[in-house]
C-alpha cells in the first residue's frame, strides 16, 4: 500500500544529526506494518476492555491500523502520541461515538467486561450508558447544576428525588466540585468557570457509576491551576474507575496515569506501565517522543 | 477619504433610507391615523344665494375652471354636512367665491346617531313625553348632558339582554327543530315512535319558547319604554326642525363651546368608541371591535396550529432524515412554497378546506342543520379554515427559521448528551429543543407578522364585510370555529375603496391602519419578550 504523506505527519528525527534511529517510525510512514511493543505486566493486570485486532476507516482512507491492547481495570490509562495520531478516533470508538459519523467503517472488535462492543446485537445506548466520557472542551447542557449532574439518571428513568440528590452529592463530592457548588445546584451551569464546567463534567460522566471512563484532552481547554486540579482529580477517581484518558502532554501522562500507550499514525507502537514507558522504554522512537525530541 | 471609506458612507446612506422611509410611514400613519377623531369647529356658511349650510371643513383645493380661453382659478372647499336624510349628501364642494358669510355658532352641535350618520344642528328643547323640558340651547344642552349617560346605559343593558336571552332561546327552540329533523332522516317521514317522541319534543319547547319570549319582550319594553319618552328637538342651519331620541344619540358635543380639557375628553370618547364598539352605517362609523376580536383570534389560532406541524416537519428533515436527494427535493418544495402568491392559498383553502373537508364534515355530523337552513355549518369560511389557511401559508417560514435554529445547536451538547446514554429522541428533546426555542420564536414570530397582514386569502375564507357575532365569545362552546369573522386588513380594504360614504370613510382607514399596525407590534413584543427570556435562560452567555 503506498504510503500516505499527510501534512500531519511531524518531522521525524533524521538519522545523522542526533543518532536517534526512526527505522521503525520511517517503516510505519511508509504504511508497513511494524510490530507492536507491548510490556508483559499489562498482561499481568485484569482489563476492564479488550481492544482486538481494531481498524477504522473514514471512508476510503485508514486512520486505525489493527490495533490489539487490553485496559487494566481500575488504573488509568494514557493514550499519547502526535496530532493526527489517531487517539481520539480509538477514544470515541470505544463508546461508538463514531458511529454517529457517516462514512464510518470498522473491523475488528472491542470487548467490555467480555460483552462484544461492535456486535450487531448490541444496543448503542445501553453501552453508552456503561460509560461515560469527557470531551476536551467543557459541554454543560443549558440547565441547572443538578440537572447536568443527574441527566444520566434522568435519561434512564429515574424520578425519586432523594435518590436523585444523593448521587449529585455524591458524584459532586468525587470530581471535587461540592464545595464550591452545593449552595447554588439550581443555578445554570453555563454560568460557572471553565476548570469548573470540566469538573462538572466529570461529575455528570461518573454520576452513572461507569464501567470505564473516557477522557478525551480533559485538560487542554483549561488553565494551569484548573489543570492541576483535574489531574489530581483524576489520581484520586483511580481505584473506583477505570479511565482511559487520551493527551497530549506527556508531564501530565507521567503524572498522571498508570499506563500509557505510544501511538504513531493509527498504530500502537509500545504500550507499558508508565514509569516504565518514561524511564526505561523499549524503542528509542518512544524515548525521543516522549522527552519531547519530536512530535 | 480613507480606503474603504465611500463604502461605509454606501451603506450607512442605504440604512438611512430604509429607517427614514419606515419611521415615515409609521408617523404618517399614526398621524392622519390619529387626527380622525380630534373634534373639529363646526363652521356656518352662508352663500350669496341665501343658502346656509353647517358643517367641517374637510379640505380646501384650488381647481383650474375649463376654460380654454379665459384660465381662471377658484378656490373651493369641502364641507362636512351630514344630515344625509334632509340633504340628500353627506359632503358638499362649496366655492370660496360664493360664500357671504362664515360663522363659528357657539351652540351648534355635533350629533352622532345609531342610524344616519351624522347630525349637525342647533338645539332647542328636550321633550319628555312630547312636553317641553328644557328650553333654549343652553337649558337643552345641559339637561342633555345630565340625563344622556343613564340613557345610554339602559339602552346597552336592553341590547345586551335582547342578544343574549333572546338569543339563547332562539338556539334551544333551533337544536329541538333540528332534532326532530334528524330524526326524520334517521327514521323516515312516517309516524312511528322515534318521531312522535321528537315532535313532541319540539312542539313542548316551541311553547315555552314562546312563552319565555314574550316575556323578555314585555321586559325589554318596559325597559325601553322609560328610555322612548325622552326627546331631542334640534334646528339645522336652513331651519328644519328635526327631533331626535336621545336613546340613539351615540355621542353628541358641541365644538365651538368646549375648551381644551373637552376637548380632550371628546377625543377620548370617540377613541374607546371605536375600540370597543360595534360598527355602523356599513363599517364607514362606529367601533371596529369585532373586527379587533377577529383579527387577534385569527392570529392566535394560527399560531398555536403552524407552531406544532411546522416545528415537528422542521425537526423530522434536519434530524431524521436521510441526506440524500429525495430530502434536497422536499426542502427545495418548501423554500419555493415561501414564495407562492397568497391568494393561492386562498383559492387553495376554500377548495379543499371549505368545500371539500367542510363540506364532508357536513355531511357526516350537520347534515339536519343542512337540510334545515340550507345553510352549511363548516362547509363555507370560518375561523377554523380561514387559521388553516394562513398557517399553511406561513408554514415554509416556521420551517426555514426552525431549521435554522437546530442547525445552530453546537454539535458538542448533542454528543456531550449521546456520551451520557440518551436516544436521539431524548437529546433532542432535552438538549436540542430548548437551545432552539429562542430561533423558533423568531420563526413564530415573523409567521405572526405575516399572516396578521394578508388579505387577499381571508377574502375567500372567512371574513365577512360585516359580522358582529364573534367567533369567542361568552355562549357555550365559547369557541365558534365555523363562525365568519371580520379582520381589520379586511376592513381597511372594504372601509376605504368599497363604502358608500367613502369621503367619510378615507380618514377611518388610516385610523385602521395605526391600529392594526399597534396590535402587530404588541403581538411581536410580547412574542419578542419571549424569545430574549429563552435566551437567557437556554443560550450560555459567555464560555
Amino acid at each position: 500500500m503506498p504510503a500516505q504523506k499527510e501534512n500531519l505527519t511531524p518531522a521525524l528525527p533524521s538519522d545523522g544529526g542526533s543518532g536517534i534511529s526512526s527505522d521503525r517510525l520511517q517503516a510505519v510512514a511508509r504504511g508497513d506494518n511494524v510490530p507492536t511493543e507491548v510490556h508483559q505486566s499489562v498482561f499481568e493486570a485484569r482489563p476492564v476492555l479488550k481492544i482486538n485486532a481494531f481498524s477504522l476507516w473514514y471512508g476510503t482512507k485508514q486512520v486505525i491500523h489493527n490495533i490489539s491492547m487490553p485496559i487494566p481495570r481500575n488504573q488509568v490509562t494514557a493514550l499519547v502520541g502526535p496530532s493526527g495520531c489517531g487517539k481520539s478516533t480509538l477514544l470515541r470508538s470505544v463508546n461508538r461515538m463514531n458511529d454517529l459519523i457517516q462514512n464510518v467503517q470498522v473491523t475488528g472488535d472491542m470487548q467490555l467486561n467480555g460483552d462484544s462492543i461492535y456486535d450487531s446485537r448490541m444496543d448503542v445506548i445501553d453501552l453508552r450508558k456503561r460509560m461515560g466520557m469527557v470531551f476536551q472542551k467543557p459541554n454543560p447542557f443549558p440547565m441547572s447544576i443538578f440537572e447536568n449532574v443527574v441527566y444520566a439518571l434522568r435519561i434512564d428513568g429515574e424520578k425519586n428525588r432523594s435518590v436523585l440528590e444523593e448521587v449529585c452529592e455524591i458524584s459532586l463530592r468525587g470530581a471535587a466540585l461540592w464545595d464550591e457548588v452545593k449552595d447554588c445546584l439550581n443555578d445554570s451551569a453555563l454560568k460557572l468557570s471553565g476548570g469548573q464546567q470540566q469538573r462538572l463534567c466529570i461529575a455528570r460522566a461518573v454520576a452513572a457509576e461507569p464501567e470505564v471512563l473516557l477522557l478525551d484532552e480533559p485538560c487542554s481547554a483549561l488553565d494551569p491551576i484548573a489543570t492541576g486540579k483535574i489531574e489530581d482529580l483524576i489520581q484520586e477517581l483511580r481505584g473506583r474507575y477505570s479511565v482511559l484518558m487520551v493527551t497530549h502532554n506527556m508531564q501530565q501522562a507521567s503524572r498522571a496515569s498508570d499506563y500509557t500507550a505510544f501511538m504513531y499514525l493509527g498504530r500502537l507502537i509500545e504500550y507499558g506501565p508508565t514509569s516504565d514507558i518514561f524511564t526505561n522504554p523499549v524503542l528509542q522512537e518512544t524515548e525521543s517522543y516522549v522527552t519531547g525530541r519530536f512530535g | 477619504m480613507a480606503h474603504g471609506e465611500p463604502w461605509v458612507w454606501l451603506m450607512s446612506g442605504s440604512l438611512a433610507v430604509a429607517v427614514t422611509m419606515i419611521v415615515g410611514l409609521l408617523l404618517f400613519i399614526t398621524v392622519r391615523g390619529s387626527l380622525h377623531f380630534w373634534p373639529r369647529p363646526l363652521y356656518e356658511i352662508t352663500l350669496h344665494n341665501g343658502e346656509t349650510c353647517l358643517g367641517e371643513v374637510t379640505s380646501r383645493e384650488t381647481r383650474a375652471n375649463n376654460l380654454l380661453e379665459n384660465e381662471t382659478f377658484s378656490d373651493r372647499r369641502l364641507v362636512h354636512i351630514a344630515n344625509f336624510e334632509l340633504t340628500g349628501t353627506h359632503y358638499r364642494w362649496i366655492n370660496e367665491s360664493d360664500i357671504a358669510t362664515t360663522q363659528q355658532p357657539r351652540f351648534a352641535t355635533v350629533v352622532e346617531r345609531l342610524e344616519g350618520g351624522r347630525f349637525h344642528g342647533f338645539p332647542v328643547r328636550v321633550l319628555k313625553n312630547d312636553l317641553a323640558v328644557s328650553i333654549g340651547p343652553e337649558m337643552a344642552w345641559a339637561k342633555y348632558e345630565e340625563i344622556a349617560p343613564a340613557i345610554r346605559q339602559q339602552f346597552r343593558d336592553a341590547n345586551y339582554l335582547d342578544k343574549h336571552e333572546r338569543g339563547k332561546l332562539q338556539q334551544s327552540l333551533r337544536r329541538a327543530r333540528l332534532a326532530l329533523f334528524d330524526t326524520r332522516l334517521k327514521y323516515g317521514t312516517e309516524e312511528n315512535s322515534f318521531t312522535e317522541a321528537a315532535q313532541d319534543k319540539e312542539k313542548r319547547i316551541a311553547k315555552e319558547v314562546s312563552i319565555l319570549s314574550s316575556r323578555l319582550d314585555k321586559k325589554l319594553a318596559s325597559l325601553r319604554k322609560a328610555n322612548q319618552a325622552w326627546n331631542f328637538e334640534f334646528e339645522t342651519a336652513e331651519g328644519h326642525s328635526v327631533i331626535l331620541p336621545i336613546e340613539e344619540i351615540v355621542q353628541a358635543w358641541q365644538p365651538n363651546n368646549i375648551g381644551l380639557w373637552r376637548t380632550l375628553r371628546v377625543y377620548g370618547a370617540r377613541w374607546w368608541e371605536f375600540l370597543s364598539d360595534d360598527p355602523r352605517e356599513a363599517n364607514s362609523a362606529g367601533g371596529v371591535f369585532p373586527a379587533i376580536c377577529g383579527t387577534v383570534s385569527m392570529t392566535l389560532f394560527m399560531a398555536l396550529l403552524v407552531a406544532p406541524f411546522g416545528v415537528l416537519a422542521a425537526l423530522y428533515l434536519r434530524e431524521y432524515a436521510a441526506d440524500g436527494p429525495l430530502t434536497a427535493t422536499v426542502r427545495i418544495a418548501i423554500n419555493n412554497l415561501a414564495g407562492v402568491p397568497s391568494i393561492v392559498y386562498g383559492a387553495f383553502g376554500i377548495g379543499f378546506f371549505c368545500y371539500g373537508v367542510g363540506g364532508w364534515i357536513d355531511e357526516l355530523f350537520f347534515s339536519a342543520s343542512l337540510l334545515a337552513d340550507n345553510q352549511p355549518t363548516y362547509g363555507t369560511g370560518g375561523l377554523l379554515w380561514a387559521s388553516l389557511t394562513l398557517a399553511l401559508l406561513t408554514l415554509p417560514v416556521v420551517i426555514i427559521a426552525t431549521e435554522e435554529a437546530l442547525v445552530a445547536v453546537p454539535n458538542s451538547m448533542r454528543e456531550g448528551s449521546y456520551a451520557c446514554g440518551a436516544s436521539k429522541w431524548q437529546t433532542i428533546y432535552r438538549i436540542v429543543l430548548p437551545r432552539a426555542l429562542p430561533g423558533i420564536m423568531t420563526g413564530l414570530i415573523l409567521a405572526m407578522a405575516r399572516a396578521a397582514g394578508e388579505v387577499a386569502p381571508l377574502m375567500l375564507v372567512g371574513v365577512k364585510k360585516v359580522a358582529l357575532d364573534l367567533p369567542i365569545d361568552t355562549s357555550f362552546p365559547y369557541i365558534h370555529p365555523e363562525r365568519e369573522f371580520m379582520h381589520l386588513a379586511y376592513l381597511v380594504y372594504d372601509v376605504g375603496f368599497q363604502s358608500p360614504n367613502s369621503q367619510a370613510a378615507k380618514p377611518m382607514v388610516f385610523t385602521i391602519t395605526l391600529l392594526l399596525v399597534t396590535l402587530i407590534a404588541a403581538l411581536n413584543i410580547t412574542a419578542i419578550y419571549i424569545r430574549s427570556h429563552l435566551k437567557r435562560r437556554y443560550v450560555p452567555q459567555h464560555f
